[in-house]
């Protein structure tokens, strides 16, 4: 039972990083939508406040990292040239050449990769703002509907974003996995 | 305080103007990153002058890019709108919906393969 460096380092991206993206959205979503002051108490504010603020960070950070090591580890040796005249065989160890040397399975670069790899960068971004208004705004953000509907959105979308690059990465390591 | 159709932002005792600069320039950054992305797939020229971290190819530019100009959008919003607040909220919210938009648009791939990419 083991793994290589690559496969630890997918690992991290994927099943720790990305995922706890993923997982932390749920409770920043709830602390957020339930942030109204017609709905909580001002006890029942703060400790909303003080979840959607660690939520949120959380879901930042983990973002960022995701896509610092997706980008700047994983991706180079994901899309490596194999040398000249390599054997089919050998194309095993460069994910991308082996998705494309058959019609069957390019699309999984092609659409797939080529997807995951531009939408997942959106993702941080739209936390990290989400993340900052929610702490600079923490006392006045459940009386602000605007500002709260904005955020919601925003961190929707990193949410679908993120998921698009976690369901792609999944099921292009199924195919042509990082090892 | 009365509902204005006026967008621009006016000084109040609270304000929310550095709450829509963060937002809107996150919204600017992530369109910024779609669009350099289509300028990218689209031109052999401009996605090798992207490469600035060879192994990652130019997604390494893209991203680096989009951050810089994320962060300048950021820093310029803020400094304009700190103080400030808005009286019609819709202009900001929907100015930044629709970059959120372009944003997740303009990073599809069958969308800049209309162009060639």
């Amino acid at each position: 039972m083991t793994l290589t460096t690559r496969e630890l380092w997918t690992s991290l991206h994927g099943m720790i990083l990305g995922a706890g993206f993923l997982l932390a959205f749920t409770g920043s979503f709830a602390s957020l939508w339930g942030l109204r002051a017609e709905w909580v108490t001002p006890a029942g504010m703060a400790a909303r406040s003080r979840c959607l603020i660690a939520g949120t960070w959380g879901m930042a950070i983990l973002a960022w990292l995701t896509v610092g090591v997706g980008t700047f580890v994983i991706y180079p040796w994901y899309r490596a040239a194999p040398p000249r005249d390599s054997a089919p065989s050998a194309l095993v160890a460069y994910p991308k050449a082996l998705l494309m040397s058959k019609p069957q399975t390019a699309d999984w670069h092609e659409f797939g990769m080529e997807w995951k790899e531009h939408i997942g960068w959106l993702a941080p971004i739209f936390a990290t703002a989400v993340a900052v208004v929610a702490t600079g705004y923490r006392r006045t953000l459940a009386s602000d509907a605007r500002i709260r509907q904005t955020m919601l959105i925003l961190l929707t979308v990193a949410f679908f974003c993120a998921g698009v690059a976690g369901w792609f990465g999944a099921f292009i390591n199924k195919v042509a996995p990082v090892r | 305080m009365e509902q204005s159709t006026d967008a621009r932002p006016v000084s109040l005792e609270s304000p929310d103007g550095p709450a829509w600069a963060a937002l809107l320039a996150a919204s600017i950054g992530a369109a910024a990153f779609g669009l350099i992305t289509d300028a990218s797939e689209c031109s052999a020229r401009v996605s090798r002058s992207l490469q600035w971290y060879r192994p990652a190819g130019a997604l390494s530019g893209v991203a680096i890019g989009a951050i810089v100009i994320w962060v300048v959008a950021w820093v310029a919003l803020h400094v304009r709108w700190r103080g400030m607040s808005f009286q019609n909220r819709r202009t900001p919210m929907s100015a930044i919906l629709l970059l959120a938009l372009v944003a997740l648009v303009t990073t599809f791939p069958p969308f800049y393969e209309l162009f060639g990419g």
